[in-house]
């Protein structure tokens, strides 16, 4: 049975579709730096902040001086055009990936799922030799040509990508989402007016209709794309579900990489049997990569069990890390343990007003901290809903205190969170002293229990939300 | 037509994507306003359309008003016997319109750098809380204290309502330059001190000028017959508007209440009392109006403000505001607390017997009492009512999400 495995593993494989997808990546990381750079996010992420969250087990990680955040960005949109384009491809994907990790590692309210998937990705590709086919590099060494590669290649990467559908799915199945329709009840009500399509967009049962929808997309879509016969229906699915993502929410780059990772889907010729239809269509016939389909043993089926062993590692971490959070009791969307890295994305409206009580010996009364003065608007927003974050601002407002001479400082928090349009509540103990607390992998006893009670009911009055009801009068 | 039988998988695929890029192109172009088609008409564009008539423009209005009144009595501060004291009435009234329209920085008012729409005319009128008072001293005994176009050409030179206060309330012979300063060190002030009192009302009546003239430039950009801002808020999704969808233009009033959070709250309640932003116990040097002594009203004033943009109008009439987007999610709970805080608020600083000064040496109890009732507020405003509306906390629409 391993025997056959290994053979089905050791298949070859067209290189095309990995090229395909090493363009479309490298593009969009492109895309996505020079965004950044252009709409000033440097500054705001990285200069403004005199404070940054640290993720854990990488404390050490310390942000650059200007202008060597900017030359990082920079550096990033060289490298992922280099990777699109197969150029020094090595050198360029290594480089890339570790730039843009160091950059999402300074500062944890900067995490997105999708940052955290490019940095996987990044991470595989590194391993992945995507430059032999279709690539500056081969074009400059022709011997390097390899048309085809191992098929556990093509399975990683789109196992990578299943996993980040499968687990979004799975992070849907839940009351809120299924039954409440929230957040996106609140969500599509705020857009409404959107032109063309607002008034379907307000349509009583849309918010059920999307919620249902984007749960069976998230969790069947990998099958129904594994299997030949349905593939098309779900790359059309796929796209369509993404580009209404796109028009609707502000989530930067996401829907084009989850496209882009769709087609890892298809058989791995698409993009020559593309190219082929297209040269057809206009006239010029393209020819067939040689070599392209047949099996070969060199180097590409080499079979290495160290490197196997890896990869089934890798691919164990993978499907083990997002089901943390249900080792810790609660909703995890309330207390957040175990929330990063498990593909929960966008389910959930998260509003808090923070403020930290401080007290230390011989005070006469406490004072209170706005998170303001430590964090930028955009971080305190992040803060609020994230009780570790709430714990690291406490530890630091704490040392502060006790470096201005102060003695037994110890840092309450009053921490009122909204989830899901629900009644705010107190999401930390506000009679604990977080600075004797530790940031740790265990279950913070601090955080209080989520609240009872179901989130916002969804349009509960439809109409109001389009249709004039008093009149405005001066 | 396409038939769907003869067309291989791949073929379906290109069909569908050119469908489905043909429906999100056209939705494209009329979401960025591109393409001018303008959305459906509803509550929140109501909403959005009526503060902007009801609320934001008659406020600006008065104050224009309030500024031209307040010129006229500055003109009269030195030579009209109670002048000055018809002067100080009139700053207090500019004054008590003005601290509504700060709980209402949108647009012209806001800053050109974090506001859509900004035009700087909040800084030119109301600049707290900075003010460099040496600069204030030193212009005073200067060439074009009385000039107001010649003021406007000075770089630095302090402007509007701020420097109005301390120049018409001011008894202090003194100046607030360090003893290096020229006008200390060459003896200049020293040997203007007979004058300073009635310069300090002419630069104010100077100053006052300036504010009348920002007031009127702020209703011409929001009148109908001129700039018409207004518009942006009635009619966000026309081509070319500052706000993109009705969502925009109520996130930019929203992050305008914010100033109840950090300036109202912390700045002027929290800092005095020593609660925020402050080392000592109290420090009474952050209180806002330090000549006036119209902390108290101030602070009363910003609050009727985020209860007119609130409520749409006054407490009891039947106006749209914030209220009825709450009660259209089915958040009237969080509508009728929010009324409640406001009121409850509101009350609690008109309970502060005398002025913030008295209170802080006298009865902090219920200084503190007034600031824990901003609490209920801001704790409101900054997770429920963002919650339920989707409205994102002022700066955190830039960056992506997921």
């Amino acid at each position: 049975m391993l025997g056959s495995l290994q053979r089905k593993l050791l298949e070859p494989r067209d290189a095309a579709s990995l090229a395909a997808f090493r363009f479309l990546f490298g593009a969009i990381l492109c895309a996505s730096s020079v965004r950044f750079l252009w709409n000033g996010w440097v500054e705001r992420f990285y200069v403004q902040p005199t404070f940054f969250f640290k993720y854990w087990g990488f404390e050490w990680v310390r942000v650059l001086p200007e202008p060597w955040m900017t030359a990082a960005y920079v550096a990033m949109a060289v490298l992922a055009a280099f990777v699109a384009l197969g150029f020094l491809y090595r050198f360029s994907i290594a480089a890339l990936f570790l730039l843009f990790t160091y950059v999402e590692l300074i500062d944890v309210t900067n995490y997105l799922n999708h940052y955290y998937l490019v940095s996987l990705l990044g991470f595989l590709m590194c391993f992945l030799p995507l430059q032999r086919a279709y690539s500056i590099d081969v074009w400059l060494r022709p011997d390097r040509f390899e048309p085809v590669v191992p098929a556990w290649m093509l399975y990683l990467m789109r196992f990578q990508i299943g996993v980040v559908y499968f687990y979004a799915g799975i992070a849907k199945l839940q009351p809120d989402w299924l039954l409440h329709a929230q957040p996106l009840g609140i969500w599509l009500a705020a857009r409404a007016e959107t032109p063309l399509i607002g008034a379907l967009l307000a349509w009583p049962t849309m918010p059920h209709i999307m919620s249902w929808a984007g749960f069976f997309n998230d969790t069947l879509v990998v099958p129904f794309l594994l299997w030949r016969k349905t593939r098309p229906y779900a790359f059309a699915t796929v796209v369509f579900f993404h580009f209404c993502t796109h028009l609707l929410f502000v989530i930067g780059v996401f829907p084009f990489l989850m496209v882009s990772g769709a087609t890892l889907f298809f058989d791995a010729d698409w993009p020559r049997k593309l190219a082929s239809r297209v040269g057809a269509w206009v006239g010029r016939p393209i020819t067939p990569a040689v070599g392209a389909g047949e099996p070969r043993s060199e180097p590409a089926a080499r079979w290495s069990t160290a490197a196997a062993v890896l990869v089934a590692v890798y691919c164990l971490v993978q499907a083990v890390v997002p089901l943390r959070a249900h080792l810790y009791p609660g909703d995890v969307l309330w207390h957040e343990q175990g929330m990063r890295y498990s593909w929960r994305v966008m389910v959930r409206e998260k509003n808090g007003s923070i403020r930290y009580r401080v007290r230390w010996r011989g005070a006469e009364r406490e004072v209170q901290v706005p998170p303001s003065r430590y964090l930028t608007n955009h971080q305190e927003r992040e803060m609020s809903g994230q009780p570790d974050l709430i714990l690291q601002l406490a530890r630091r407002i704490a040392r502060d205190y006790e470096d201005r001479g102060h003695e037994d400082v110890e840092v309450r928090v009053d921490a009122l969170v909204s989830l899901n349009g629900r009644r705010a509540a107190a999401m930390i103990d506000p009679d604990v002293d977080l600075a004797s607390e530790s940031d740790t992998l265990a279950i913070m006893r601090w955080i209080a229990p989520s609240p009872p009670g179901e989130p916002l009911p969804a349009y509960p009055d439809a109409r109001r939300l389009v249709v004039q009801s008093k009149r405005i009068a001066r | 037509m396409v038939s769907m039988k003869r067309t291989s998988p791949l073929g379906r695929v290109a069909i569908l994507l050119a469908l489905g890029t043909a429906v999100v192109s056209c939705s494209s172009d009329g979401s960025t306003g591109g393409g001018g088609t303008g959305g459906d008409m509803g509550r929140r564009g109501e909403v959005l359309a009526a503060l902007g008539e009801n609320v934001v423009l008659p406020l600006i209005e008065r104050f224009a008003t309030e500024a031209a009144a307040l010129e006229t009595a500055l003109a009269g501060a030195t030579t009209d016997a109670g002048g000055r004291d018809a002067a100080q009435s009139a700053w207090r009234e500019a004054m008590s319109i003005w601290q509504e329209l700060e709980m209402m920085q949108l647009g012209p008012l806001g800053s050109s750098l974090s506001v859509m729409g900004g035009q700087d005319l909040r800084a030119r009128i109301y600049s707290w809380p900075l003010l460099n008072l040496c600069e204030v001293d030193r212009q005073t005994i200067g060439e074009s204290y009385d000039d107001p176009d010649a003021l406007a050409q000075i770089s630095g030179a302090p402007i509007g309502l701020w420097a109005i206060e301390y120049l018409s309330f001011t008894d202090d012979p003194g100046n607030n330059c360090a003893p290096f300063d020229p006008i200390n060190q060459e003896g200049t002030w020293e040997s203007m001190a007979d004058m300073v009192p009635e310069r300090r009302l002419t630069y104010a009546a100077s100053l006052s000028t300036l504010v009348r003239r920002r007031a009127e430039e702020l209703v011409d950009a929001w009148s109908p017959a001129d700039g018409n801002f207004l518009e942006e808020l009635s009619n966000p999704t026309r081509s070319g508007s500052v706000y993109r969808t009705a969502q925009e233009g109520l996130n930019a009033i929203s992050d305008a209440l914010f100033y109840l959070d950090r300036e109202t709250k912390d700045m002027k309640l929290g800092a005095p009392l020593g609660i925020t932003g402050c080392s000592a116990a109290q420090c009474p040097e952050a209180l806002e109006s330090q000549w006036a002594l119209r902390s108290k009203e101030h602070v009363i004033a910003n609050l009727l403000g985020f209860q007119a943009v609130f409520l749409g109008g006054a407490p009891g009439d039947d106006d749209l505001g914030f209220d009825d987007l709450l009660r259209d999610m089915g958040a009237d709970g969080v509508a009728d607390d929010m009324a409640r805080a406001l009121t409850a608020a509101i009350a609690a600083t008109e309970e502060v017997p005398g002025t913030f000064r008295d209170a802080l040496t006298q009865n902090e109890a219920a200084m503190t009492t007034a600031h824990t009732a901003l609490i209920s507020v801001t704790d409101i405003l900054k997770s429920e009512f963002l919650s339920v509306l989707d409205l994102e906390a002022p700066d955190r629409a830039a960056g992506d999400n997921d």
